[in-house]
């Protein structure tokens, strides 16, 4: 039994024929595969613009010469020119939205890193949010005692902070004794 | 006499909870002196009230989910304290104090370094037949993929011992990481157990999410693992 003839139970299989659904498969294969292991740097980036390239090469004369389309597409056993686009705008589209994925995954995580940072950076110990109207904007000036001007850089001692263990103590000392 | 567990730090992830994270803090506060609200952004006063109630607060600028939030909280006692145990508390008041006692007097008696509350071992649970169905087959799959023998997977009461929470570090900061934190503390081979913990479903908490809709979240999450 060939490789062609594994699917032919299903209605409309056998339409096309030709090196089409083979080199589908292999661009959508490449692109798991470029999404599964992308090292970030020159190589991407320089294959990226190659890409880029070519498409362009082949958009241009796709314009001028739409007749070549047609006869790329018969090579590869499609009718029609269009059709070869369609099919290929589906590979693209996949591969959009395998690399956008990804780099949204990227993004959320420098996001969180930083959320993380500031709030680790600004405890609150109790009692010391003092405004019932918090906006986003106030979530680190709340900490400041408005009373007290901020000091420049240079003016800051060590003692200014906290030490870092300073939550442990206080609160060893909870709750206040009633009496 | 009470007792006070110095040597624990409460921490409670808070999102738009200002109607009950007073209470939840001040009962909790009663018994555990250490207790850390990490505000995920609310837009409510939820982070006042639970600093006028006692609690540390930390807050993110901006909402990003409960398991970046629960993160924070184990980085923070982590690194700016030298607690033993951690436990992770609910900021809804559907969880009881006296479990988390039951569950840190376990651990100290029998060295565990990870204790979970389960509301399936004890008393019948009150809470929907979708829920109940998905919870149970979430634990069902953990345990058949291998992983901890536990009967309730989802379950924000959990105590882990410094040698645990030193090694958590959560990257799903949405709901998935109810998973991901069982998958991690599966990894260290640390000796764990099951407490039985009572829910309290109260209106309140009913309403707020522990709607049919997060059982399918629950079920399309076993799903796409």
């Amino acid at each position: 039994m060939s490789f062609d003839s594994i699917f032919d139970f299903l209605p409309g299989y056998h339409v096309s024929h030709g090196p089409i659904k083979y080199l589908l498969i292999l661009f959508l294969i490449l692109v798991l595969l470029a999404t599964l292991r992308i090292q970030p740097g020159q190589r991407t980036l320089a294959l990226r613009r190659l890409a880029l390239l070519g498409f362009l090469a082949f958009a241009f004369v796709a314009v001028l010469f739409p007749q070549f389309v047609t006869s790329v597409a018969n090579a590869v056993g499609v009718g029609r020119g269009t059709d070869l686009l369609l099919y290929l705008l589906v590979v693209v589209v996949f591969a959009n939205m395998a690399s956008s994925y990804r780099r949204r995954a990227e993004i959320d995580q420098k996001i969180v890193g930083l959320s993380r940072a500031l709030a680790k950076q600004n405890p609150f110990p109790p009692g010391t949010l003092r405004t019932e109207d918090i906006s986003e904007l106030t979530y680190l000036a709340d900490s400041v005692d408005p009373a007290t001007p901020l000091k420049p850089n240079s003016a800051i001692e060590p003692e200014d902070f906290p030490p870092p263990t300073a939550p442990k103590e206080e609160a060893t000392q909870f709750p206040p004794v009633a009496d | 006499m009470r007792e006070y567990f110095t040597d624990t730090w409460i921490v409670i992830p808070l999102f738009n909870e200002q109607q009950v994270i007073g209470s939840v803090v001040s009962e909790v506060l009663q018994t555990f002196p250490n207790v850390v609200c990490i505000d995920d952004g609310s837009s409510d006063s939820s982070a006042y009230a639970a600093s006028a109630a006692g609690a540390y607060v930390l807050r993110h600028p901006i909402n990003l989910g409960q398991g970046a939030a629960l993160q924070t909280g184990i980085d923070f006692v982590k690194e700016q304290t030298d607690a033993k145990y951690l436990i992770t508390f609910d900021a809804d008041g559907q969880h009881r104090v006296e479990d988390a006692v039951r569950m840190h007097d376990r651990a100290e008696s029998e060295e565990l370094a990870i204790v979970f509350g389960s509301r399936f071992l004890g008393a019948p649970v009150e809470c929907g037949t979708l829920k109940r169905v998905a919870l149970q087959a979430a634990a069902a799959v953990t345990r058949w993929r291998g992983g901890l023998q536990l009967t309730d997977t989802h379950n924000g009461l959990r105590l882990l011992r410094r040698d645990a929470f030193e090694q958590i570090n959560l990257t799903q900061f949405r709901m998935a990481h109810a998973s991901e934190i069982i998958k991690q503390i599966s990894d260290l081979k640390l000796p764990y157990a099951e407490e039985s913990v009572h829910i309290r479903y109260s209106d309140y908490s009913r309403a707020k999410g522990q709607s049919a809709w997060n059982s399918i979240n629950i079920f399309t999450e076993l799903l796409f693992k």
